[in-house]
């Protein structure tokens, strides 16, 4: 066991020595995959394989979820380059993304197993055994040529199997007819065309490693699905005979239970803000509705930590939708006046508190926010870049906050 | 033999080195000690002079079993963590993962997340046969959240934010060096070693250097021993925050703006520091400019501070050694005096104390400490008359909880060290940072009654 051990992270070694060398090239592609695919990944993907034992046989009624070396193994597309998704397997769009660096992002689920997803008015919904949740990372290989298409990065998996979620992420080889296994992370560049013809170049795109995608996702048994709720899926998409309602299309197809009724005035749900499209609609002083869309890209691009049940629960600051609760009276817990117990390294963000009312600059959360160095930034993994619409939107919350009203009175500054 | 004045001279110096940016590697490490090829900032004189305890290091520390490795993995020099992650991934509970010696490039962390009992072990013949170089990139260095954790044997350079930050049960760090090639500075991550939410940790015969917030931290553990480590040239040495049943023993700390501290702070999920036992420390010449983030709680640490304890119930620190700290040998202060310093909000929640209460401190041997103090402590320093020859050994700042009839701040019954009680709990309405010092100056005292009073020994159930 202990050679075979061996034998697999000499493979690994290999296939990540390989994807790094190809990523220094000037082509000006997604430098790194092409290797990766190409010469270290069979080897590396037959060692993974070994020792992977176990799954597709017995509570899974001969479905096979079990790892495997190849997306394509999946068969979760009729064509993988054009992301064109296989019967039973159902793309959806959320309104909120997780900011990545920009990237395109396309994600699907299908249910294996069948069974239902359990729908919830405001908790996220629950998936059975069986669930696998798709999602692949794109950039523009030409922003003045839509039709030349997208350059794919990676495809990441969440599948539900009987002894709990997995995750698995996958990296496209060159010409994008399939992706490979990859455990242990990747950092590749990523060069597009621009608006105006300029070449832009992302030098330092990361390809989570497994155990950075449990950083977010939690660890099993508490595994934690981030997109899929209501807030984030209600709104339309079109499925081919013009525009739905996304939750409305998914209970169509049975794929929810508790199916909620057609919203209407007296059934309102809940539905998140892109940050994007909101900075077109709020005045500048309209705290209620800056808040809505705070509350929208926080708990997207945060709550998968600071909530009760994220890692740094420890730290006492929740940004999670429910707690950000517009007319909560303990605007502390979500950083009003809160003292900084500790804040990372880096010498730019100094404020005392997370939010000072009506003072963004002096509001630590928004500085580690607009931050890219490393251990200062938040959030800390998944960006090399400033989400700048998000990042506008924290901005004009916290200038908007009324410091005449008691729960965004101004902070303690007593001796100055 | 006229000590004082050789010390003072030696302050001279090292207040000399601590004031430019310390990061020119001058002055040589004048061999302190088998790390051969190190290039982190040196030893500040004082502490050279001084000399170090015996037996307090990785070079006592024991052999590192090699035979025993279920993976072993060697450096390539290009993306070595990816290689360690998938590593980590494919191990099962209980397996060793072994590094060979060799310089590893880190191009982001090491998380940890799935199986338990993990061990990942270099496999020289010193912590500094294998190191692994993160030249800034990725978040922490090793990011763990699995029980059962432990990280034996290599050295660990240049992680963006903390060095090994373990949040978990029964985690073990051993024989590890943590270090930054910029020696000391606010860039530097905040924490070396930093097990927190935690259960029962070991931290031993490590050595860390340049942390920009604690060199070894335990915070919000339940369960914890420190021992045998060399902690210099951080702002906080080592720390223990609102954590239960810790004991510190046996290190050797000096050259960091604060050397050894308990710490209770508001604003986290565990609000008491309880139960923490600091015995058998070296704390000298922890005299180094405080070069933490502004705004941060360990900013606010004069230079020269030996030990600390910030609020908290149930602190004990006997038998230490503390030399040489310009300062002060022991700060015992209130979370409502670093708000009027700090200029934070002096609000807390409900169920946070600010006040220390149950700090017993004695036995101690205190050697020229209080000799010049800095900071906040140094415009107080010239205005009280009984400080002309040096602050004293231990300075409270004498607030009490209105609720506390005796918040038992106790110094033993015979060979008190010397004390000034700041306020006599006079100025905590002092608005301004003038009429603050104003009201020190009128209300401290070193009358030692009340204080002259013992505790039960702190017990610590590990």
């Amino acid at each position: 066991m202990k050679n075979a051990l061996n034998l697999i992270v000499s493979f690994l070694l290999l296939l990540v020595a390989v994807g790094c060398d190809t990523s220094s090239s000037d082509d000006g592609g997604i430098g790194g995959t092409a290797g990766v695919g190409g010469t270290g990944g069979e080897g590396g993907s037959a060692g993974v394989g070994g020792a992977a034992g176990g799954g597709g046989e017995g509570g899974t009624g001969g479905v096979d979820l079990s790892r495997k070396d190849l997306l394509s193994e999946w068969e979760l597309f009729d064509d993988i380059r054009n992301q064109m998704p296989a019967e039973g397997v159902v793309p959806f769009e959320v309104t909120s993304p997780l900011f990545t660096d920009y990237a395109l992002k396309h994600r699907f689920v299908t249910l294996r197993m069948g069974g239902q997803i359990e729908y919830s008015d405001d908790a996220r919904w629950q998936a059975p055994v069986g669930t696998i949740y798709v999602k692949t990372f794109a950039y523009p290989i030409d922003m003045r040529s839509p039709e030349m298409g997208e350059q794919l990065i990676e495809t990441r998996l969440l599948v539900h199997d009987v002894d709990g979620w997995k995750v698995w992420v996958y990296v496209y080889n060159e010409d994008m007819t399939d992706a490979v296994l990859t455990l242990g992370g990747l950092t590749v560049s990523v060069s597009w065309i621009d608006e105006d013809g300029n070449t832009q170049t992302l030098e330092n795109y990361g390809v989570p490693s497994n155990g950075a995608c449990r950083k977010c996702h939690g660890t099993s048994p508490d595994t934690r699905t981030l997109g899929p709720s209501t807030g984030m899926l209600n709104r339309e998409n079109d499925y081919g005979e013009g525009l739905v309602n996304q939750i409305d299309h998914l209970n169509a197809l049975s794929l929810l239970s508790n199916a909620p009724p057609p919203e209407n005035e007296n059934n309102p749900r809940i539905t998140y803000v892109e940050p994007v499209e909101h900075n077109a609609g709020c005045n500048p002083d309209d705290f209620d509705c800056l808040h809505e869309a705070a509350r929208s890209w926080l708990d997207s691009n945060c709550s998968h930590c600071h909530a009760p049940d994220g890692e740094v629960a420890d730290k006492v600051l929740f940004l999670d939708w429910a707690n950000l609760d517009p007319t909560s009276e303990d605007t502390t817990s979500w950083g009003v006046c809160k003292t900084a117990t500790s804040a990372g390294n880096g010498v730019t963000c100094t404020q005392n508190y997370d939010i000072f009312p009506g003072d963004p600059d002096r509001s630590l959360l928004l500085c580690r926010i607009e931050s890219v160095t490393a251990g200062e930034m938040m959030a800390p993994l998944g960006r090399s870049t400033v989400h700048a619409q998000g990042a506008q939107v924290i901005r004009d919350w916290i200038a908007a906050m009324d410091t005449n009203d008691p729960r965004f009175a101004p902070c303690n500054l007593a001796i100055e | 033999m006229n000590f004082k004045i050789l010390i003072s001279v030696l302050f001279a110096a090292a207040i000399a080195v601590v004031g430019c940016d310390s990061d020119d590697g001058g002055g040589g490490d004048g061999g302190t000690g088998g790390t051969g090829g190190m290039e982190w900032t040196p030893i500040a004189d004082c502490a050279d002079v001084i000399g170090h305890p015996d037996g307090y290091s990785i070079e006592n520390a024991p052999a590192t079993p090699t035979d025993d490795c279920d993976t072993t993995l060697s450096a390539t020099g290009t993306n070595d963590a990816a290689a360690i992650n998938a590593a980590v991934e494919l191990a099962s509970s209980g397996d060793i993962i072994c590094l060979e010696p060799g310089t590893y490039d880190m191009e982001g962390s090491v998380t940890v997340s799935s199986a338990a009992n993990l061990t990942i072990k270099g496999k020289g013949e010193s912590p500094d046969s294998v190191k692994l170089d993160y030249q800034g990139r990725g978040d922490r260095g090793f990011d763990v959240t699995t029980d059962g954790f432990t990280i034996e044997n290599m050295w660990i350079v240049n992680t963006a934010g903390n060095g090994v930050e373990v949040k978990a049960a029964d985690s073990v760090f051993r024989k590890l060096y943590v270090t930054w090639d910029a020696g000391s500075v606010p860039e530097n991550g905040a924490y070396s070693v930093y097990p927190t939410k935690c259960q029962d940790t070991l931290v031993e015969y490590v050595e860390v250097v340049g942390a920009s917030d604690a060199g070894v931290y335990v915070g919000q553990c339940e369960g914890g021993i420190v021992r045998y480590n060399k902690v210099y040239g951080n702002v906080a040495g080592l720390e223990v925050e609102n954590s239960l049943d810790v004991e510190v023993y046996e290190n050797d700390i000096f050259d960091n703006s604060g050397g050894l501290l308990a710490l209770q702070e508001p604003g986290l999920e565990r609000l008491a520091n309880e139960n923490i036992l600091m015995r058998n420390n070296y704390v000298y010449c922890n005299n180094r400019e405080n070069f933490a983030r502004p705004n941060t709680t360990v900013s606010n640490i004069p230079p020269g501070t030996g030990a600390m304890s910030f609020s908290g119930d149930g602190i004990e620190i006997r038998d230490n050694v503390m030399d040489s700290n310009v300062s002060t040998g022991m700060l015992v202060v209130s979370n409502v005096i670093l708000c009027q310093v700090a200029s934070t909000d002096c609000t807390y929640q409900e169920g946070y104390n600010p006040y220390p209460e149950n700090v017993y401190i004695h036995d101690n041997e205190l050697i020229s400490n209080g000799t010049d103090p800095q900071g906040i402590l140094a415009q107080i320093a010239v205005l009280i008359t009984a400080w002309a020859d040096g602050a004293s050994d231990v300075i409270w700042d004498g607030y009490i909880n209105v609720d506390t009839t005796d918040p038992n701040i106790c110094l033993g019954e015979a060979e008190r060290a010397s004390y000034t009680d700041l306020t006599s709990n006079q100025c905590q309405d002092a608005a301004t940072e003038g009429e603050f010092i104003g009201c020190i100056v009128e209300s401290n005292t070193q009358d030692p009654t009340g204080r002259d009073c013992t505790l039960p020994a702190v017990l610590i159930n590990n």
